[in-house]
Formats: structure tokens, C-alpha cells, sequence
């Protein structure tokens, strides 16, 4: 064989050694980035559910397992006997007569994984009475959130109303 | 194109202008060492070194230099020197230099080889030189000599490639860059190109100066014998010598060269006894060469003329023929030129460097996939198992998530965000309410994350009740609690017989966040 042969075969051996090492670190380049961009995705993922859990289990322990209807509605007299209201009754929401207390609240089971319990409460007193008793109600410590809210003011100053309130438990799933 | 020839001898240098094949220019510049030139001054002058050397020489022709037994090659001290002045003498623009190499720096050896051609000798003779000086390329011309039926001897001159490079640099460093690189047997053969097409035989010439005969026999097509024999060179005559005593010593100058040459041709007449010499020639920078060509006509029998063969007009021609000679080959482009061999040609690429370069780029190659490979697996491990089997790819999907309830993680947020308090308004409108203005209804409403406020207030038509409308919507306008509130409507209603004016306005109530 030539030198100018070897030469040649060696020019040549190099070219295509060094076009294969690019073309295969470009590959496994791409390939690298791929996974870096999934790891990296996976490790934002698992941040994003542990701090999920976290956050998770924070809200579920302000929401009780049992709606405990009786509790509420015990409450709720206590408050509007301390509040001074002249008149206050509760009822469950669906559960019949507006004036008339059901056994069961009733509940519903939503998509969050919650059961909201509603209850109506017809109320009459004056309009600090009414104040102080919603204050109660928003201070109490089982959560609620007051939905709906109506009440009118007469000649005599005396303010009559209805107040929505739900009442929030853990649903039988969690 | 004026072409600088310099030929360089052990203690003499050459040089010739050769502006486009015409002699312009010619010097001889002798060199030698202090010691020898402050010699004659030693006793007589408190002057030493370089300055007695000047005064016991002054002659700008000869350059001193420092005896030094670590620089073998004196031309390193003298050589800007002579360059400098070679420049400030021609006063024309120096096209390009070429050399003529000491003849001591060239090896020369025979070869009797079958007959073969040109070429296939010149490798046979480079392996030879190749096995044993190591050098893979070796700048080396051959030059046929005698030959019989079977057998043809052959010249090889090797110039060592380091020695050219030296040169080279020597010359770089002096601001005279080479352009080629000859042998001065070469130069002599040039010299003689125009008259060996009638060779029949030999022809002998005698290069005599500075003490010795370089002898050159060539033949038409090469050359049959080379030889540099000394002879002893008599005491330079005082200024003040007799014609009688310049003769003797002519005579014992031409006497002691012609013994020379004897001895020369004796050496010659036993290695070629069938190839007797057919015309000589002398040249030289010695003086006395008519004298020696005559006595040598006499006693050799032979035709003699002054070289160069064909005059050039100049007066010193004798003492510059291999330049003349070099000078002519180059203007026809048929100098030979020893040449290093190119980069490309040096890449080694025999079977032990071929196969370490092949090893290493191929190792290196392997480091490369093998690391690359690595860092992709402590990648891939990284992984869960099931993004494995899909290659990395549906990340999102393919995390576990056991707990279904963090999906509704923003619901619950949401139900469990921060309410309206309701006290802060009861007690803003208890206390900021304006005079003879009443609420008559108030109703509020949570939907779609967000409480809506519909409020109703009467207020009297009594002059001095005018502007408690306008006072009741600055203190909902300044409410921190509400926001987003539409403009009201209103109207006139009648509660027995006082007339009143009912506001209705709708607004969004606000929810403070806690600061975490």
C-alpha cells in the first residue's frame, strides 16, 4: 500500500470517525436533554404532591370526619340565646318544613371530597342581637361559611331574617 | 530577478549577483578567528582582541569571529555581518538567496549496483541511508558514475535534513531567507553543462584556493571522481619583495599545486584506467592560474583551459564558477535543490504510528460513548420504572398519584379560604350610617366564589336631610369591606303620609387574606 494510499485511508477514517462521534453525541445530546426535562418534571411533580399533601392534611384537620347535626344546631340556640335574639330557629335544608328541625341534616357528598350539610336559620331581634349572633356563628370553631344571608328591618327597628349556613365534613371516601 | 549565490567553504564565503543571468556582483569574504589575527601585533601593540585584529587586517573582506568550542559552526557569529555588508555593496534588491553548501557538510559515498534505472536506485540508496542515519525522508540526489556491462557505480550525496534546517534558520536569522539548497558538485556539474555533450572520456577540473585543490572528474553524464587534497600554501612575501623573489614563490605555488593535482590524477588513473582524461580545467581564486594551466598542459598531455567554460566577462570568474554554474542552472530551472521533505510527506504514518494513531482515536472514540453512556444510565436510573419503558416520555401521566383528593386540593382550598366577616360591616353601618337613613333590606348572597351585597336604605325628603343619600354613598365608596359596588338606583317611595327615597345598591364584599 501507497503512503499516499495510507494517507488517504487514514484522512478518511478520521472524517468518519469524527462525523459518527457528532452525529451520536447530537443523538444521545437530545436523548440526554429528554430525560433531564423528565427527571426534572418528576422531581416538580413529587414538590408539587408533597407540598399538595401537606396542604392537604393542614385543610382535613380543620374539617371534621361527622357532620353531627345535633352539635350544630345545640350550638346555634346557645348563640342565639346569648346573642338576644327574640326569635331563632334552625332547620336542616331539604329536610322538610322551613320551621320544623329535622333528626339529619342533609347532606351531599360533593366532587372535592366534602359533604356540605346546609342549615336554615330564621332569626328576629334587634340589629346588634343579629350582629353579635353572626359574629358567633363565623367565630365558631367548626368550619362553616355563612352562603346566604337576608333580613330586613321593620317599623319598630326589629330586624327579621334568614341566614344560610353550610357546614363542612370529610366525605366517607377519605 | 536578481538571485544571490552563496557558496560557503570552510573559511571563506562566496557570493554572486546574478541579476537575470548576468554577473553584477562578486565577493569573497575570509573568515577567521581573533586569536590568529592578534598573533602578529602580540609583542609590538598594547592593542588586543578585536581591535589589534582590525589593525593587523584591514581589510574589510575579513571577518573575525570568537573561537568558541560550544559553536562548532563559525558562520553563526559572521555571517549577519557579511550580510549586512553583501547588502550595503550590491545596492539592487535581492530576489531570493541560494547556497551552495560546504562541501564538508555533504556525505558522499559510492554504490556499485546492477543496472537499473535512475529511480529505483535512488530508493535503493535512500532505505540504505534511511537504515542507517534513521532518517525516514532523507534529502539525497545521486549522480551516475563509471559503469561496465552488468555493473553502474553511483555518487549518493546526503545533506542531512537537520543540517539544511540549521541553515536555513542561520541564513532566516540574517534576514537572507534560502530559496534553494545545492551541493557544490552540483554546481560545478552545472557549471560544465554547455561542454559535456562532447565527453567522450573525462574532463577534468581543478578548483585551487586557499590552500587546497577540490578536483572534480566528470563525465557526460555524471561524474567519475571527486577528491580535496591540501597542499601546503607559502608565507605571504613582504611588501617590499624583489620580482625575483614574487617568481620563486609563483613558482613554488604552481610547483606545489601541480604536485597536488599528480597526486590527485594518480588516485584517479588507478580507480578509472579506461577512462583517461580527455581535457582539464583550473579555476580558483588563486593567483597564477595561467601559469598552472600551461605547466599542467605540459605535463599531462592534455588539453587545459581556464573555467569557466563559457566566459562571462567578469575578471574574477575563475574564483566563482560553481556559482556561475548554480546561477545559469537556476535561470533555466533545472538547479538540483535538496529539499526537506513537506509536513504531509513526514506524518508518520508506518505500521507502528499508523496503528497508534488508529488506537488512540479509536480509544478515545470509546472513552467518549462509554462516558456518554454512562452519564444517560445514571439518567435513566433517576427514573421511575414505568417513564423507562415509555423512554422519558408521558412524565405527567405517568406519576403516581394514589390520592385522589389532591386533585381537588384547590377545591377545598377554596371552601376553606377565608370568609367575609360580617361583624366589620354590621358595625361600619351601625356606627358611620348617616342621619335619618335606614336600612330596609339587606341581603347577601355566596356564589361562584364570591359574596354579592344587595342593599337597600331609605332616607328622608327633609330639607335638612338632603344630602344624607350623598353621605350614605361616600361611606359605602370608603368601605373597606366592599368593593365593586354599581351605581345605585333610586326612587321615590311613600310610607304613610312621609314621603321617603329609596337607594338600591348591589357591591362585592372583601375578603382579607391573613398575611403568611
Amino acid at each position: 500500500m501507497s503512503r499516499r494510499t495510507k494517507l488517504i485511508i487514514l484522512i478518511g477514517y478520521l472524517i468518519i470517525l469524527i462525523v459518527s462521534l457528532f452525529a451520536y453525541k447530537l443523538k444521545r445530546a437530545k436523548k440526554e436533554k429528554t430525560l433531564k426535562a423528565a427527571i426534572s418534571q418528576i422531581n416538580a411533580e413529587k414538590d408539587k404532591k408533597r407540598r399538595g399533601e401537606l396542604e392537604l392534611k393542614k385543610i382535613m384537620g380543620t374539617i371534621p370526619l361527622e357532620v353531627d347535626t345535633t352539635a350544630i344546631v345545640s350550638s346555634l340556640y346557645t348563640f342565639a340565646k346569648d346573642s338576644g335574639l327574640k326569635r331563632h330557629d334552625v332547620s336542616t335544608e331539604g329536610a322538610g318544613g322551613g320551621d320544623k328541625l329535622s333528626a339529619r341534616a342533609a347532606t351531599k357528598a360533593n366532587k372535592d371530597g366534602l359533604k356540605k350539610s346546609r342549615f336554615r336559620i330564621a332569626i328576629s331581634g334587634g340589629f346588634r342581637n343579629m350582629a353579635e349572633y353572626v359574629r358567633n356563628i363565623q367565630n365558631m370553631e367548626r368550619f362553616n361559611k355563612i352562603i346566604e344571608m337576608k333580613f330586613s328591618a321593620d317599623k319598630d327597628s326589629v330586624v327579621k331574617g334568614n341566614i344560610v349556613v353550610e357546614y363542612y365534613s370529610l366525605a366517607d371516601k377519605l | 530577478m536578481n538571485r544571490l549565490i552563496i557558496s560557503i567553504s570552510e573559511n571563506y564565503l562566496r557570493a554572486l549577483l546574478s541579476s537575470d543571468g548576468t554577473v553584477a556582483y562578486c565577493q569573497t569574504f575570509d573568515i577567521s578567528p581573533y586569536h590568529l589575527a592578534a598573533k602578529p601585533l602580540s609583542e609590538s601593540s598594547e592593542h588586543d582582541g578585536e581591535e589589534a585584529a582590525v589593525a593587523a587586517f584591514n581589510s574589510p573582506y575579513l571577518i573575525f569571529y570568537e573561537e568558541n568550542p560550544q559553536d562548532s559552526n563559525p558562520w553563526v557569529q559572521v555571517l549577519k555581518k557579511i550580510v549586512k555588508q553583501i547588502k550595503s555593496e550590491v545596492e539592487q534588491k535581492i530576489d531570493s538567496t541560494h547556497l551552495i553548501m560546504p562541501v564538508y557538510e555533504i556525505q558522499i559515498d559510492n554504490h556499485k549496483l546492477p543496472k537499473m534505472a535512475a529511480g529505483d536506485v535512488e530508493k535503493i540508496i535512500s532505505r540504505k541511508i534511511t537504515t542507517d542515519t534513521k532518517e525516514e525522508f532523507p534529502p539525497v540526489k545521486i549522480l551516475p558514475a563509471e559503469s561496465d556491462a552488468k555493473i553502474q557505480s553511483w555518487f549518493s550525496l546526503y545533506l542531512p535534513t537537520s543540517t539544511i534546517n540549521d541553515y536555513k534558520k542561520l541564513f532566516a536569522s540574517s534576514t537572507l531567507p534560502l530559496s534553494t539548497v545545492t551541493s557544490p558538485i552540483h554546481a560545478f556539474i552545472d557549471a560544465f553543462r554547455t561542454v559535456r555533450d562532447a565527453i567522450f572520456n573525462s574532463h577534468a577540473i581543478f578548483e585551487i584556493q586557499r590552500g587546497s585543490v577540490d578536483a572534480y572528474y566528470i563525465s557526460s553524464d555524471g561524474l567519475l571522481h571527486f577528491q580535496t587534497m591540501s597542499y601546503a600554501t607559502s608565507e605571504n612575501l613582504a611588501d617590499g619583495a624583489t620580482e625575483e623573489e614574487q617568481g620563486k614563490a609563483l613558482k613554488n605555488k604552481v610547483f606545489k599545486v601541480l604536485n597536488t593535482i599528480f597526486s590527485i590524477n594518480s588516485y584517479y588513473n588507478m580507480d578509472h584506467p579506461n577512462i583517461p582524461v580527455q581535457m582539464a580545467w583550473v579555476c580558483g581564486l588563486e593567483s597564477g592560474l595561467d601559469e598552472v594551466a600551461s605547466a599542467l598542459e605540459e605535463a599531462m598531455g592534455v588539453e587545459v583551459g581556464i573555467a569557466p567554460a563559457i566566459p562571462t566577462g567578469n575578471d574574477n570568474e575563475s574564483g566563482y564558477v560553481p556559482l556561475i554554474g548554480y546561477a545559469a542552472s537556476l535561470e533555466g530551472a533545472i538547479a538540483t535543490n535538496y529539499t526537506t521533505a513537506s509536513f504531509l510527506k513526514r506524518f508518520p504514518l508506518r505500521k507502528t504510528y499508523g496503528m497508534a494513531i488508529y488506537g488512540i482515536t479509536g480509544l478515545m472514540a470509546l472513552m467518549i460513548v462509554l462516558n456518554t453512556e454512562n452519564r444517560l444510565n445514571k439518567l435513566k436510573k433517576e427514573l421511575p420504572p414505568e417513564i423507562k419503558q415509555q423512554g422519558g416520555k408521558k412524565v405527567a401521566s405517568s406519576i403516581p398519584n394514589s390520592d385522589s383528593n389532591l386533585k381537588n386540593i384547590d377545591a377545598l382550598k377554596k371552601v376553606t379560604s377565608h370568609q367575609f366577616v360580617f361583624y366589620n360591616l354590621f358595625r361600619e353601618l351601625a356606627n358611620d350610617l348617616p342621619e335619618a337613613v335606614y336600612i330596609e333590606s339587606f341581603e347577601y348572597k355566596f356564589k361562584d366564589d364570591k359574596g354579592v351585597l344587595a342593599l337597600s336604605a331609605i332616607s328622608s325628603l327633609e330639607n335638612k336631610h338632603r344630602d344624607s343619600l350623598q353621605l350614605f354613598m361616600q361611606m359605602l365608596d370608603r368601605s373597606p369591606y366592599l368593593k365593586n359596588h354599581q351605581e345605585p338606583t333610586v326612587a321615590p317611595v311613600k310610607k304613610g303620609e312621609e314621603k321617603f327615597l329609596k337607594i338600591s345598591i348591589t357591591a362585592e364584599v372583601k375578603t382579607f387574606e391573613p398575611k403568611n
